[in-house]
């Protein structure tokens, strides 16, 4: 004892050198979570999470210094004044099949890719966040800059407020909605984290062939750069799947007798649990239960259970810990017990708010986006609707129309903020609608508008197919946040969800024909050649008169008149 | 009996076309409201840049502190912006509506004016037919149902065109600019409208050209200074900007949108000067060809900026044939009219049939709605040409009878020596007719 006091005593100093030199400060944890759904489906979520201290250290020569962290992905940020960045994408999420109004990770953005950040201000912002977006769309093996610098846009800074404030930034975002993830955007990914896939849960990841049989992926990462004020950075990466937990055959093949949704890691992922990765300080396996439905939910072997406030409504966690050398190689089932046959059940229940967006009215030049906001709850909500819409998106602000169970209610619309877009320069429209949603109503807001048509050269290729327009985002104002004590907001609004996203949608544009330029420039030009010749013809000929004798000889009279 | 005489001779009066005429569109507007909704809508009576919707969205815009310029939303003038917002509500159904049924009955009411003045006679049943023709006229009908900011522009160009006629210099040349800054292409009609005043002020003192120039050009500056005050200089780029730089390319009747959707980009900018001087080349030969009737020469004009213009309209066309009414004896010497006629009944159906096809169903393409624009356009073009010609006929025929045929018409009185239906009857018994040579002018 005494021996072992005196060791760490003269040892101290030297631990504490190797300590700094190897930057102990940087913390990396990771986690698993799964949760299964209503619908016989389960969401696997997998967190990984670094906290670094400035990646340079304050020494004459310049040098930078990376134990966890990527520097791929953190060189280009610090060279171009970023403060905070995050990237999205996602995929297959279609949020009428579930019971949460969105995907469990709060910070996924909507369909498609989204690449949005706060860059501290300087002259060239803008080439900066082009920089960054090139640099960082390479990374991911997906085109994150924007098409064209009108694509950017400017005035989300209140969707999308800053984690930690930095004064004088401001805020850029680029939405791409016709981006899909796939497997090429997997390998990057691992290749940010500092387990490689090799170890710990990232080894669960890193089987494409199973990730991507899911239903639907997200995939994001989100980076809070060091700055003065806040020596300590933060990199976090998600991955979210959703995958059913009764296979297809299983449904169709009646032979088979396994039609419950018992699962385990193995049957998952087609891997016991891996040997940690020893950098972590942290390896967690959750199992989020919802409560009644879940119960009877079992696992084996056990592991630490405790209550938790998660999206609007207490819910049981089963944690384990995945450090633990007793659980490597092992396996854990699931089980729901007495379960023989899973019945899809007959209703599920909605989330507190949930929102979709159709068009009506539909002609191939015109329509109406119809936006539907559910809220089930039995409290009023604020929040703000926000669109973004391409240049050739044309609304219609002044006919606008806000409904309430076929009632018109304009007095919900509290506010409106409105960026038309300046055609025929590329650039963005968007639109911020503070709207208040009355307790349990459906309220409806309808937007028409006008597609413009575009020159032949300004159609992207396969033009036909049409165009995605990015998702919606309604925003809520109220929401509570979920560790906040005191059981007396037990309501769906202690959440850390704050916005809900809109599925993407596919509009058609009109098209010319694109064999038609010779032709129209031939046929228009010929028609005001015709009548350009003809005009000429009477107003410079010569005028007169001939008379024509009953004879039918014409003896001609010829009489010039000017 | 003669009570009955009386109430006969009152109906056939001009003002019971045109309150007729006022009464139709009221009852259309109240009655058929849903109809006139639908007419909005329609490409073919209003572009983006005069179609009553886009005028509430900017209107809309406005009222709440923004500068509606500033987006690619709204491209008509801070004239019209003003007037609905602050005189005229766009919002109200019911105010516009009159407003539009009283433009449509003062263009009638000018184009009555500018036959009185062009004749110097006052003829109960031709003017009955003018007002008849221009206000039962569905083109001009149906753009006013559809509130097409055209219509305005149309009566304000038709008042200028009057107190011209009238040799009231000052509100003709206030007129014109005002017409200039809304649709910019009366611009060109200021040659024509000087020689026309020029024409009808000779007696006066005072009143020379240059006087009306400096008129035209500081009402149009103190109109320029409005527009100012409404909206700094951002309506600039976007009221003329759009209409010389046809950046907006929503289908229209005329010929601009499709031939600059395909357009290569290295060549647009050549063929839209192509295209904007292709107006300018004709106003100084018209002129000088038609210079003893300068009206008529308006008339050529009109009918070339309706139908070349970068963003024409149904309207546009209905101000043409409108104003083809006071001038019957053109009318009577055209070489085609039936075949101009028929033409327009035709493209009256293919046009929307097309464009629904295109833009409504989505089931056709764009070459569909092309080709009927196309034959509106050729159509449109030979009945201008057609126009012209007839107006040289009638030239030639006016010139020679007085010339050649004084003798014979001695038992008729001064008047009917000018008129057409008498100097062609003698035509006709002579056998003569009236040529056009292949030879140029020497």
């Amino acid at each position: 004892m005494l021996l072992s006091s005196l060791r760490l005593l003269l040892l101290a100093p030297i631990y504490t050198a190797v300590a700094i030199q190897h930057g102990t400060d940087d913390t990396f944890s990771e986690s698993l979570t799964l949760h299964p759904l209503p619908d016989g489906r389960m969401s696997v979520l997998f967190q990984f999470e670094t906290i670094f201290s400035s990646p340079k250290i304050p020494s004459s020569t310049p040098q930078s210094h990376h134990s966890l962290t990527p520097p791929s992905l953190l060189l280009p940020l610090e060279a171009n004044n970023v403060s905070e960045l995050t990237i999205s994408f996602t995929s297959g999420w279609d949020s009428t099949r579930s019971s949460s109004a969105g995907l469990m990770n709060y910070d996924s953005s909507g369909g498609g890719g989204e690449i949005r950040g706060w860059l501290r201000n300087s002259d060239d912002a803008e080439e900066r966040w082009n920089a960054v977006t090139s640099a960082l769309g390479g990374l991911f093996c997906a085109g994150l800059g924007a098409k064209d610098m009108g694509d950017v846009v400017r005035d989300f800074g209140g969707i999308y407020p800053q984690n930690r404030f930095v004064e004088d930034t401001t805020h850029f975002l680029l939405s791409h909605p016709e981006s899909h993830l796939c497997t090429e955007n997997l390998t990057p990914f691992l290749s940010l984290l500092p387990s490689k896939g090799l170890s710990g849960i990232s080894s669960l990841l890193s089987q494409p062939g199973i990730i991507f049989s899911w239903e639907s992926q997200s995939e994001g990462i989100e980076i809070l750069m060091p700055s003065s004020t806040h020596p300590q950075g933060r990199w976090k990466g998600w991955w979210e799947g959703v995958l059913p937990l009764i296979p297809e055959n299983n449904k169709r093949n009646n032979n088979n007798d396994d039609k419950s949704r018992n699962f385990s890691i193995e049957k998952i992922f087609r891997k016991k649990l891996p040997r940690p990765f020893p950098e972590a300080q942290s390896s967690v396996l959750r199992l989020i239960k919802d409560s009644p439905r879940d119960d009877n939910l079992k696992a084996k072997p056990n592991g630490q259970e405790g209550d938790e406030w998660i999206d609007g409504q207490s819910r049981n966690v089963i944690e384990w810990d995945l450090t633990d050398a007793n659980l490597v190689g092992k396996d854990i089932d699931f089980w729901w017990d007495g379960e023989n046959e899973f019945h899809y059940p007959r209703n599920i229940l909605p989330p507190g708010i949930s929102i979709s967006r159709t068009v009506v009215d539909k002609l191939a030049s015109d329509g109406t986006f119809q936006i539907i906001i559910t809220n089930n709850d039995d409290l009023e909500r604020r929040a703000i609707y926000s669109e973004i819409w391409p240049w050739w998106v044309k609304g219609w602000m002044s006919e606008i129309e806000l409904f309430v169970d076929d009632e018109k209610r304009p007095d919900l619309l509290e506010n409106s903020s409105y960026n038309p877009s300046t055609p025929p320069k590329i650039s963005t429209t968007t639109l911020h609608f503070t709207l208040t949603i009355p307790a349990r109503s459906k309220l409806m807001l309808k937007i028409p508008f006008t597609k413009l048509t575009l020159k032949y050269t300004e159609h992207r290729p396969d033009a036909e197919r049409g165009i995605e327009l990015s998702s919606s985002i309604l925003t809520l104002l109220d929401t509570v946040p979920e560790h906040s004590t005191g059981s007396s907001i037990e309501d769906s609004r202690r959440t850390g969800r704050k916005r809900i996203y809109t599925n993407r949608l596919l509009l058609d544009i009109p098209t010319p024909d694109f064999s038609m330029p010779y032709n129209v420039i031939i046929m228009s030009s010929t028609v005001m050649a015709v009548f350009f010749g003809l005009m000429q013809g009477v107003l410079t000929r010569k005028w007169g008169w001939v008379e024509v004798k009953e004879e039918k000889v014409v003896e001609v009279e010829v009489k010039k008149n000017d | 009996m003669i009570d009955r005489n009386g109430i006969w001779t009152k109906l056939q009066s001009y003002r019971t076309v045109i309150l007729f005429g006022f009464a139709l569109r009221v009852a259309l507007f109240l009655g058929a409201s849903s109809l006139c909704h639908t007419l909005e809508r329609r490409p073919e009576l209003s572009t983006p840049l005069t179609s009553i919707r886009s005028l509430k969205e900017g209107v809309y815009i406005y009222e709440r502190g923004t500068n509606p310029y500033d987006g690619g939303v709204f491209y008509h003038s801070p004239i019209y912006l003003a007037f609905f917002t602050y005189i005229v509500p766009a919002s109200s159904y019911f105010l516009t509506t009159i407003l539009w049924s009283l433009a449509d009955l003062a263009s009638s009411i000018a184009l009555i004016g500018i036959w009185r003045a062009r004749r110097g006679l006052s003829d109960g049943t031709r003017e009955c037919l003018i007002s008849a023709l221009f206000l039962f006229n569905p083109y001009t009908l149906l753009s006013c149902l559809a509130r097409s900011t055209t219509s305005l522009d149309n009566a304000v160009l038709l008042g200028s065109l009057h107190f011209a006629t009238d040799g009231q210099a000052l509100p003709a040349t206030l007129l014109l600019a005002l017409a200039t800054h809304t649709s910019l292409y009366p611009l060109l009609l200021l040659p024509p409208l000087l020689m026309i005043l020029k024409q009808n002020t000779k007696y006066q003192q005072g009143s020379s050209t240059l006087t009306n120039v400096i008129t035209y050009i500081s009402s149009f500056a103190a109109l320029v200074g409005v527009n100012f005050f409404m909206a700094d200089s951002s309506w600039i780029r976007q009221t003329w900007g759009v209409i010389i730089n046809v950046t907006d390319l929503t289908p229209n009747v005329g010929m601009w949108w499709y031939f600059f959707t395909e357009m290569f980009d290295h060549f647009r900018t050549f063929f839209l000067g192509v295209f904007q001087l292709h107006h300018l080349i004709y106003v100084a030969p018209i002129c000088l060809r038609l210079s003893d009737d300068p009206l008529f020469a308006t008339l050529v004009l009109v009918g070339i900026i309706g139908t070349w213009k970068s963003y024409p309209t149904l309207g546009d066309m209905a101000l043409w044939a409108g104003f083809l009414g006071c001038f019957p004896e053109v009318v009577a010497n055209l070489r085609h009219p039936l075949f101009t006629l028929t033409v327009h009944l035709y493209t009256s159906i293919l046009l929307p049939l097309l464009h629904s096809l295109w833009l409504l169903t989505g089931t056709g393409n764009a070459n569909f709605f092309y080709a009927a624009t196309m034959v509106y356009g050729l159509n449109a073009s030979l009945a201008v040409v057609d126009v012209l010609a007839a107006g040289m006929r009638v030239q030639v025929k006016k010139k020679a009878t007085a010339m050649l045929l004084q003798e014979e018409m001695k038992d008729h009185d001064v008047d009917e020596r000018a008129d057409i239906k008498v100097i062609d009857k003698f035509w006709d018994g002579k056998g003569w007719s009236v040529v056009q040579f292949t030879g140029s002018l020497s």
